[in-house]
This record gives structure tokens, sequence and C-alpha cells, in this order.
């Protein structure tokens, strides 16, 4: 029994010895369990098949009692976590030292060395999966970082180098490519140089960033993006940098500053000169954001363009246009922001000399004018998601020898419901014109005809913003309107509103000395109403033209486009007495029949409202020599003498007047007459042409 | 330009001097072509279009004022489409080259459509000439609105609504009528004028009512006081109200002074060169009647007369003195006559037609100096004047285009009875005028004229040479010598003739005609024997700013037995200055 025993014993003691030795052989030899066999066979079994390489080297020495090194090298390692999603390294190196000591037992990686890398990663499209019935618990912002244990083990990591030379990832359709270089040099602050290019639905993404981080507390760097939404469109960010600070738990930060660059967003067509204008300008992009409970929290932040165009060929520095724009913004469940912009022209003649070449040159007579323009949000202006109200102020101080152009103008830019409105009232505080100097003839027309278009069909109206603008002269500064056809300035009150097609309000004339039918005539009123039917406008005015016995009244009321003519005299004369006055200076009983004639005629154009105001002007204003006048077409006919002995026809064509005879006016009671002879007798009738004169009394 | 053409193979090449001719002619025809501008700023690359002085003025600026001296390009281009779309050119281009801004005009666009919307089928836009094929311009969308709105005033509308509007790409030319309420025409209210009895106007409507509003009968209405000289100037304002279709017009009226006197000199296209003088009161007590003192001398005749239609209220009865002396001159007849009558008339008028009656005595003294009938006869006749008249022929009296008129004027003497023979003088005359096609403007006028002039007696040798009856000339038959057959006179005659005139169709206004007149005559009353006398012809009418001038040539032919009427045939060459038809 105890032989027995004894031989257990020392069997026993002779295999534990074995055993000790082979471990403590092991121990200082650790390849012989930590090599690539073994490492293969835990590869395949908890990894699976998904993990495959090319060669893959395993080592471990043993180099104290304590600490064991591991070396790492595989060639051509992949993973393969489905078809979609592999991640693969072609080169990967690591050296670790394992302290196995029991009380500070950890791991120290001397280096890891990734380069080649590749990844390919489809994520497969959850837009219309379930939700997630319970929602991630929230983890406190940090960027990935390397694992600092690993089953229950420290690990202090020494220099780490990842290559990642070719990525592609697909997530929702979004397709980003790119490489990235991690450095991470033990004692010092982990650089990342990363570049990548996305594309979705024809838009392309760039982006390129450096920055050195500390993964638990910030990032700082350059960063460089561009959004090509377009092949001939860009708007980029070149070398910002900025400042990206997680490490308040309740707060993170970023600071970003750096020019921005848009191009082609200008359309082709776009007038060279304009384009020059727009594409000179030079925008600088600032913000700092505020995240609480990063990235879904509420944020707040403030976002700064302050743009300048600088044409290069107006020859100095000094921008031609002045914008900035600052944005204070805030969101947590609705986002709300609070902009403004200011925008400056401060050198108004500069601006006239850069559009002069362009389509849209400053027209004459404002095109002689310098001075600024200004516009400016007012403060406090709220924008959220549902919309929003904007209000903000544009004022011109413009003027030259003979002219000034001083307004305000408000604009109210609102945003509800789906629906944008812009309202402007503007205010012309100081307005002085010169008008062109005006033929005593009828006047061609300024303007293209609308009723000849290119096609009968109409442009759609935009359904857009609704425009409504209110225009409005203060009561005691009206525009002065200067003319060669009186002889101080026309004071002109305007209260105007204009939306869609559709003018409103009113235009008045103050009172205004003129040379009307020979005289120096006042005209005491003109107003005009505008309704929102154009044709609908009335007119309303008066002028007083002195003669030595009375004062004549004329009248203008009704329909602009037809409007009625009273005429009236202190002391009373008949309308056929007043009109003989007013056209030949005479008494009717004095008048021609062809004068007598003509007075009728414009008597009945005016009873029928068919004479303009602007033959009204012209009868006003020059020597007539015969009016003629058809009810029945309602065509109206004038023959003014021009100051050069030559006579010309206002209004229709004579030939369309029905003419009552045959008669040539040759001048004061003369006149070629061409009637029957013997009307009584058909058959003897001859017609006979006589050089007539001719009295009434 | 200028590009020197390289050799044909085989073909010897021409002289140099043949390239420099070809160069020369090159460059002189691309100067011509780019033709100098309104001012050095602007050039035009084709012809030259005169610009107005205010039109000078928008495009190159104006010197004279600082403001205006220089105009941005755009603005010149906006204010130049302007101008040039006035002038019909629709579709301009314009560039910029060393910086003149050239001009291209392009071509002046036509229409090659035109419609009317809205109009009521009576209207018949598809009549309305002279816009297809204009000049697409804002004074032709004027024009077309205008007529538009004339027809339909014509039609019953008075207050219609019409905007014409034009798409230059499809060349098409739209007027859109909003035509209104159709409305009768229930009353007229009349001016007041000093001295005149209220209501004096009416007679001379060429309406009745109730009926259709038609502006054209208002104007014929115009037309008859204005030629009446009744007030100096007169016109209707119709203003439309709401809830009825009846209206009511205003007839207004400038008097003027009552008396007229007039002193002149002319040419009768008839009777040569004369001078004529009247005096006339046109508004002769309250009820507005008149008074006429005319004297006339030329070579054929030399007329002293009054006469005087004398109302007693606002009806249109009048009755009528008269008294006129005369001396006459013709080929064949040399007589002094006179006449005092006393006649009395009545007019009315229907829709479109009126009538014209007056009745009465009228003592006549005739003295023959050269020519048949009795050398001295004085004679009282009972004088009838009947007439009948379309209101169409007298709106278009200065441009005959349609419309009919008829005349009998008869003289009924009795013997025993202040009359030494027994006879009835009566002269019928018609014409009748076609609008083709009813165009407007028309295009062919077709016109036929007829008469029958005859004595009704069985003593010709007793009536006065003023009874006898001759053809010949422009009134009737166009192919023979004024009032040369027959030789003695006839006591019937009866001509009619017809004419067919280009109204519009050839520049300058003058229009075309032909025509072919032919007449017979009789020695007896009633009764046409002998040959007849035919002419065809053509010439031409011009309508001149003083009257209508006409020019024919015909060729006289003689049909059948000559007898006693034996003439000479030939051509006839006829101007007449303001006779139609």
């Amino acid at each position: 029994m105890k032989r027995a025993l004894k031989i257990f014993l020392k069997v026993s003691g002779a295999l534990l010895l074995v055993l000790v030795g082979v471990a403590t052989w092991i121990w200082f030899n650790p390849s012989i369990v930590v090599n690539e066999r073994v490492a293969a066979w835990a590869l395949k079994k908890y990894l699976g098949p998904e993990l495959v390489y090319r060669e893959l080297g395993v080592k471990a020495i043993a180099t104290g009692m304590w600490a064991k090194r591991i070396f790492v090298t595989a060639q051509g390692a992949c993973y393969t976590v489905d078809p979609a999603r592999k991640i693969c390294v072609e080169s990967l190196d690591l050296d670790a030292l394992i302290d196995l000591y029991p009380k500070r037992i950890s791991a120290t990686v001397n280096h890891l060395y990734a380069d080649g890398g590749r990844v390919d990663w489809i994520e497969p499209d959850t837009t219309n999966a379930p939700p997630e019935t319970e929602p991630k618990k929230k983890e406190p912002f940090s960027l990935p970082s390397l694992p600092t244990r690993l089953v229950g083990i420290p690990i202090v990591w020494g220099e780490v180098r990842v290559a990642l030379d070719a990525a592609n990832v697909e997530v929702s359709g979004f397709k980003i490519v790119g490489q990235a270089k991690l450095d991470a040099p033990p004692g010092k602050r982990m650089e990342l140089v990363a570049d990548a290019r996305a594309s979705q639905k024809g838009e392309k993404y760039e982006a390129r960033l450096t920055t050195s981080f500390d993964p638990a507390k910030r990032a700082a760097g350059t960063l460089s993006a561009a959004y090509l939404p377009k092949a001939s469109q860009k708007f980029a960010i070149d070398g910002c940098p900025f400042q990206f600070d997680w490490s308040d738990p309740k707060a993170t930060t970023l600071a970003i500053e750096c020019p921005l660059v848009a191009r082609g967003v200008v359309p082709d067509k776009t007038d060279k000169t304009l384009r020059e204008l727009l594409e000179s300008f030079g925008i600088k992009f600032k913000a700092a954001v505020r995240w609480e409970d990063f990235p879904d929290g509420k944020v707040t932040g403030k976002v700064t363009v302050a743009a300048g165009a600088l044409p290069k060929r107006l020859a100095d520095k000094a921008p031609l246009v002045n914008v900035n724009f600052d944005v204070d913004f805030g969101a947590q469940k609705e986002w709300e922001i609070h902009p403004s912009l200011t925008a400056q022209v401060p050198d108004f003649k500069r601006l006239v000399t850069f559009l002069k070449p362009t389509p849209w040159a400053i027209p004459v007579p404002l095109h002689v004018l310098d001075g600024k323009i200004e516009f400016a949000t007012d403060p406090g202006v709220v924008w959220g998601a549902s919309g929003g109200k904007a209000t903000g102020k544009l004022v011109t101080t413009l003027a030259s020898l003979r002219q000034k152009f001083e307004t305000e103008t408000t604009a109210v830019f609102e945003m509800a419901g789906g629906k944008t409105s812009l309202t402007l009232d503007a205010y012309l505080n100081k307005i002085q014109l010169v008008l062109p100097r005006i033929e005593k003839r009828p006047p061609p027309s300024f303007f293209p005809d609308s009723r000849i278009r290119a096609n009968f069909e109409r442009e759609p109206a935009s359904k857009g913003m609704d425009l409504l603008v209110r225009v409005h002269t203060p009561g005691e500064s009206p525009i002065l309107l200067v003319s060669d056809v009186t002889k101080t300035p026309i004071p002109v009150y305007v209260n105007l509103a204009v939306q869609g097609a559709a003018t409103t309000g009113s235009i008045r004339l103050g009172q205004v000395t003129a040379q009307f039918f020979h005289r120096e005539a006042k005209l005491t009123r003109f107003e005009i109403q505008l309704a929102e039917r154009a044709d609908l406008n009335q007119i309303r005015a008066e002028i007083q033209i002195p003669y030595t016995d009375y004062t004549i009244r004329i009248l203008l009321m009704g329909l602009l486009k037809e409007p009625q003519v009273k005429l009236l005299s202190d002391p009373p004369l008949a309308e056929d007495q007043i009109l003989a006055v007013l056209l030949f200076g005479k008494r009717p009983e004095t008048l021609d029949r062809s004068e007598a004639e003509s007075a009728g005629s414009l008597r009945s154009a005016v009873s029928d409202g068919a004479v303009s105001l602007a033959s009204m002007y012209l009868l006003a204003s020059t020597p007539v020599e015969s009016i003629g006048y058809d009810p029945v077409s309602r065509v109206f006919m004038a023959k003014i003498r021009l100051a050069d002995g030559t006579s010309l026809n206002v209004g229709s064509d004579a030939k369309s007047l029905n003419q009552v005879g045959i008669r040539h006016r040759l001048g004061s009671n003369w006149a070629i007459m061409t009637y029957l002879s013997n009307p009584l007798d058909p058959v003897s009738r001859a017609l006979t042409a006589f050089l007539e004169w001719s009295r009434g009394y | 330009m200028g590009l020197r053409p390289a050799p044909l193979p085989g073909k010897t090449p021409k002289p140099m001097i043949f390239y420099l001719f070809s160069l020369l002619t090159a460059v002189l025809a691309s100067a011509s072509a780019l033709a100098e501008g309104p001012c050095p700023t602007v050039r035009f690359v084709k012809d030259e279009i005169s610009l107005g002085e205010t039109e000078r003025h928008l495009v190159c600026g104006d010197p004279e004022l600082p403001t205006y001296r220089e105009i941005p390009r755009n603005q010149a281009e906006f204010h130049m489409r302007a101008f040039l779309q006035a002038r019909g050119y629709q579709d301009p281009t314009f560039k910029v080259e060393k910086g003149v801004l050239v001009v291209d005009p392009g071509e002046k666009m036509r229409v090659r459509s035109f419609r009317v919307e809205g109009a009521p089928p009576e209207l018949h836009p598809e009549r309305l000439r002279h816009v297809v094929g204009e000049v697409l311009t804002p004074s032709l969308l004027d024009e077309a609105g205008d007529r538009v709105l004339k027809r339909l005033r014509a039609e019953g509308y008075p207050c219609p609504n019409v905007q014409a509007e034009a798409a230059w790409k499809t060349r098409e030319l739209v007027v859109k009528a909003n035509p209104g309420t159709r409305y009768k025409l229930v009353g007229v209210d009349e001016d007041v004028m000093p001295d005149v009895q209220h209501g004096v106007l009416a007679r001379y409507h060429a309406f009745e009512m109730p009926e259709w509003y038609n502006a054209d009968w208002l104007t014929v209405t115009r037309q008859r006081i204005t030629t009446d000289a009744l007030v100096q100037s007169n016109y209707f304002t119709a203003r439309c109200p709401d809830n009825t279709n009846e209206i009511r017009v205003r007839h207004e009226v400038i008097a003027g002074p009552p008396r007229l006197v007039t002193f002149g000199i002319g040419v009768d296209t008839e009777r040569g060169p004369g001078v004529r003088a009247s005096w006339k009161n046109s508004r002769l007590g309250r009820w507005g009647s008149l008074l006429d003192v005319t004297g006339q001398v030329n070579y054929r005749l030399q007329e002293v007369g009054s006469y005087s239609n004398l109302y007693w209220d606002t009806s249109r009865w009048y009755w009528r003195p008269s008294v006129t002396l005369r001396r006459t001159d013709e080929p064949k007849v040399e007589a002094w006559s006179g006449d005092i009558g006393s006649m009395i008339g009545w007019s009315h008028d229907w829709h479109t037609w009126g009538i014209r009656a007056a009745a009465g005595p009228k003592l006549n003294v005739v003295r023959s100096i050269r020519g048949p009938g009795r050398k001295s006869t004085d004679f009282l006749s009972l004088a009838v004047d009947f007439r009948i008249t379309d209101h169409a022929w007298e709106l278009y009296r200065a441009s005959p285009q349609e419309g009919f008129d008829l005349r009998v004027l008869a003289d009924a003497s009795q013997e025993d009875a202040l009359s030494p023979f027994s006879g009835v003088l009566v002269k019928i005359n018609f014409q009748k005028l076609w609008n083709l096609f009813y165009y407007d403007p028309p295009l062919f006028v077709i016109g036929i004229r007829g008469g029958l002039n005859t004595t009704l007696t069985s003593q010709i040798e007793r009536v006065p040479t003023t009874y006898l009856h001759y053809i010949g000339g422009s009134e009737n038959v166009r192919g023979f010598e004024r009032r040369k057959l027959p030789e003695n006179g006839a006591l019937t005659t009866m001509f009619a003739g017809l004419e067919v005139r280009l109204a519009d169709g050839l520049p300058l206004g003058f229009q075309p005609l032909v025509f072919v007149d032919a007449a017979k005559l009789g020695l007896r009353s009633i009764q046409v024997d002998g040959p007849l006398y035919w002419s065809p012809g053509f010439g031409i009418r011009w309508q001149s700013p003083i009257g209508v001038i006409r020019g024919t040539l015909a060729r006289g032919f003689i049909e059948g037995d000559r007898g006693a009427y034996a003439s000479e045939p030939g051509y006839r060459l006829y101007f007449s200055f303001g006779e139609e038809f």
C-alpha cells in the first residue's frame, strides 16, 4: 500500500516536475503556444472563416520573468462581415509587451503599423426598417479612440500608424471614397489626415481634414471641403482653421473661420460684366457653434458671412459692394435663427461706371447721381422652421448738381404657412429729377407697345413671393421734376401701392405754372387715382388760364383714358366761346368757318372723351391749324403748326375721318371749296372748285 | 467681302485689275450696307431709319441737356426697340462693335392673319381690308381697333370696348371686342340754340325712333346740318345707361353766327372759270328758316337767284319761295330764263332711306337767243321735285361706294293756264352703287346710272328750249360731245351706264375704272327711236386733297339707222373735277 503510495507520489512528483519544467519552458519560450498555428486555430475558432489572410506571423518571446513580447505580422488580411462589408489590410505589424506580473498585469503596444488598409462597407438601407423600440442609451460624445483595456487588461499604446489607402463606404445611398492616415505617436496628440470624396444623385462632396486631436478633449486643425452640386458649380472652403472641443461633458463647441469660394453659381447666360461682379465677391465665413448634448441636443451659435465685390477692372481696391450677413442661431427640437444683414454700395458713381456697359446700366437721369446706398436689417429678427419675419431698411443718399435721390425704404420679409411675402415701403424724402426736353410735337413711344408680343401666350405669373411695394412722398417734400415746360420744378406727390400687376393709389401734382394756350396758365389741381383695373383709373385736374377780361377754367375729370373736359369761365362764357378763345384767341363770332369747325370738332371730341391727355397738352402748347373728329369711330385728328413753319397731324390718320365735305383750308377765312354748282338738276350738275373767302357774322 | 477667288483649274487667272476692281466694289458695297446711324454711337446695319428729334435725344443723348448728354447703351437699345416697333420692326437685334451700338432692325413684319373675337356675327370682320398684309405697328393695332369700334357703333352698340393685340412670331392680329349692350335709340336731347325754337334740328334726323342705334345715321344727320350751314358745328354724344337697352343721345351744337357771306373764284368742270358770291342766313326766324342769295358768272352760265326754306314750326314741312334769273350759253342753246317759284316741301326718313318732296307753282320766263324752240315763252308750271335717297349714299358722299339715289323732277304746264302750251317735263334720274363683296374699304365699286328725260306734249313747236333734251358728254354717254345730240333737241332721252371702279389697290389713291354708256333719243314723248348711242371706255379717278379728279377716254358708237340723228362717232377725252360717276 505504502509502496503503491510511494510509487504514486514519485510518479506524481516526476510528472509535476515535468509539468513544471514544461510550464517553465513554455513560460520562457511562449512562442511554443503563441505561434502562427495556434493563432490560426484561435482566429478560425473565434472569428470563423470570414477572416482570411495571405501570411500570418506570430512570435512571442520572454524578455523577462514576467515580461513577454509578442510580434504579430500579417499580410493580405481581410475580414468579411458579409459580401457588402469587408475590411482589409495589406500589412499589419504589431509589437506588444505584456507584463504578466500579477499585480501590474498590463499590455503595452510598442507599435502598431497598419498599411494598405482598405474598407469596403455598404451599410444596409434602414430607411424602411421599423424604429427601434428602445432608444439607445446616450453616451457622452467623444471621438473614436484606441481601446484602453482588453479583457480587463489595461493597454498602453505606443506608436500607432494606420494608413487607410482606400475606403469605399456607402450609407443610405451616400457613397464615400477616400483615404486616411492616423498617426499616434506615444505621448503626443493624435494626428489624422483624411481625404474623402462622396457623391449622391449627381452631387459631389470633397473634404480634407488635417487635425491633431485628443480623443477625449478636443481637435484642432484645418478643414477643406467642397460641394459640387453640378460639374460646373463649386462651393468650397479651403484650409479653414477650426477647433472642435468636447472636453466639457455638458457642451461641445466648434469654431471655424475661412474664406468661402463659390464658382459656377452665376448662370451661364449672365452678362459677362455682371458675372464679373458676382464672381468678384470675396466671401469670408466664420462660425462658432455650441452643442449641448452633442449632436442631438440644443445647438446655438453664430455664423458670419462677409463679402465684398472687387471687380478686377476697377483700378482701386475699395469694394464696389459690401455685404455682411450674421446669423445667431439655436436649435433643439426646432431651429431658430436671428439673422442680420447689412449691404452697402459705398460709391454709387463707381457702380454706375461698372454697370455702364452692361444690360443693367443705371438709366438716365439717375446715372449722374453720386452717393451711397445702404441696407441693414433691424435687430431682433427671429426665424424658425415654421417661418419668421425679417425687417430692414434701404437708404439711398444720392445727389448730383441738379438732382437728388434721397429715399428710405423699409422692407418686411415674412414667411409663414408655406407663403413668403415681401412688403416694401418706400419714402421718397427728397427727390428732384431732370426730365428730358419735350418737343412740341407728338412724342414717340418711349416704351415698346406691350400689345405686340412674340406670342399670344403670356408668361405664367410666378407663384413665388407676394410682393407689395408702397411708394410715398412726405407731405412737405414732393418729388420735384425739372422740366423745360415749366419755369419752376413740378411738384409731384405720390402714394402708390403696387401688388402683382395692379397699381393703386394716387399721383398728385402741386400747383405749377406753364404756358398753356399761349398764356401763363396755372395748374391748380392734377390728381390721378389709380384703380386695380387700369381702365378705371380716374383723373381730376383743373387749369386756370387768365385773360384780360375773364379767367378760363379747364376741368378734367372721370376716367383717365377718356377724361371728361368741362370748360368754365369767370365771368361765364358759353362753351363754344371758351373753345374759340382757347384755340384761336378769338370770340366765336370772329372765327372763320374752318376755325369754327375745328372748335366744334374739339368740343365734340372732348365731350366724347376722345382727346387724350397728350393730345390735350399738344393742343394747349402749339398753334392749331385745324381739328377734325369723327364721333362714329371716335377718331380725333389735329393739325398743329410746328416751329419750323411746317404742319403736323396729331392723332389718327386723316383718312380715317369721315369728312363732311371737301374743304381745304388755306388760311384765315380762305379755303378751296368743292361743291355742286347746280344741285337742283342732276342732269346738268357739275362740280365746282372755288377759291373762296367767307365770313360769318 | 473682298475675298480673292481661287482660279479654277484649267482656266487662265484674270488680270490683277479685275481683283482690284472686285475688291473696290465689295468695299464700297459693304460701306453702303453699313448705313450711317443717327449719331456716332448708334449705327444701322441696313437702310438708314430716320429718327425724330426726341427719339434721337433718347438714343444718342441730348447735347444741350447735361443730364441727358449720354444715354447708357441698354437704355438706348430699349428706346430704339420701341421706336423700331412703331415702324414695324418687331425683332431687331443689337450688338456692340467698338463702342458703337449696331442695330439690325430686321425685316418689317406684316400681318398674316386677322380675327375679331367677341364680335356679333353682323360685324363680318373678314370684310375689313388693309389689315392683313399691312406692316405690323402699334398704329395698325389702333386703326384695326378703331375700325371694329366704328362698325360696332353702326350696328347698335354705342359703347363697345375693343382691344387689339398681335403676335409677331405668327404675324397674327386679334381684336378682342366687347360690344356691350345693343341699344335702341329712343330720343334725342337737343342743345338750346339762341333765338331758335327747340326741336328744329329734328328735321335733319336721318333715322326713326325707336330704332337700333346707328352712329352712321347720326353722322348723316350731322352732314345734313353742316351742308345747310344751320350751325357751325354739331355732334352727338351717347352715354350708355345701365339696366336698359334704350338710349337717348345728346345733340350738341356750336351755333356760330347765322349769316355767312362768301366770295370765290374757281373752275367749273362744265363751264370753265368763274366767280361766285353768296349770302346766306341759315337761322332766319325762330323756326330756323333759310334764306340764300347766290350769284355766279362763268362762260356758260350767268345766274343770280335766291331761295328760302321757310318753316312755320319744327316739323319737316316748309314753304320754298324762289327766284332765279339766268343766262345759258350751251352748244345748242343760248337763252335767258328766269323763274319765280313757290313750293311746299316735306321730307321724311326711315331707318335706311329718306324721301324729299316739294311741289308748287312756278312762273317761268324764257327768251331763246339761239337754238330750237320758241324764242319767247312765259308760262306757269306746276313743279314737282321728288327724291329718294339711301342714307348710305349720303354717308359716303365724299367717297361714293354704296347706296342709291332716285330723283324725279317734273314741270307741268297747261295751255290757257297762264301758259302758251301744254306739256309736262319729266326728268327721272337714278344711281345705284354696290360695294362688291362689302369690303371695307371697298375694293371694287360697281355703279349703274340711268335716266329718262321726256317732255309730254303734243305741241313741240311751242315748248320752250328748256323743255328739249340733249345727250352727250360726261353726264350720260361719254363717247360723244357734250349735249350735241340731237341737233335740234329731243322730246325724250334715255340713257344708262355701267361702271366698274377699282376703288383701292393702286398707289397714291389712283382708281382705274371701265365703263359702258348707252343712250337713245326720241322726237316724241316717252318714245325712243333711231340708233343706239353707246360708248365703252376707261378712265382713272384720283382723290386729290381738294376734290376728285377724273379722266375718261371713251369711244362712241352708233348702232342702227342713224336717220336724222347722224353724227360722227369718235374718241372723247373728258377731265372732270369733283364729279362722281
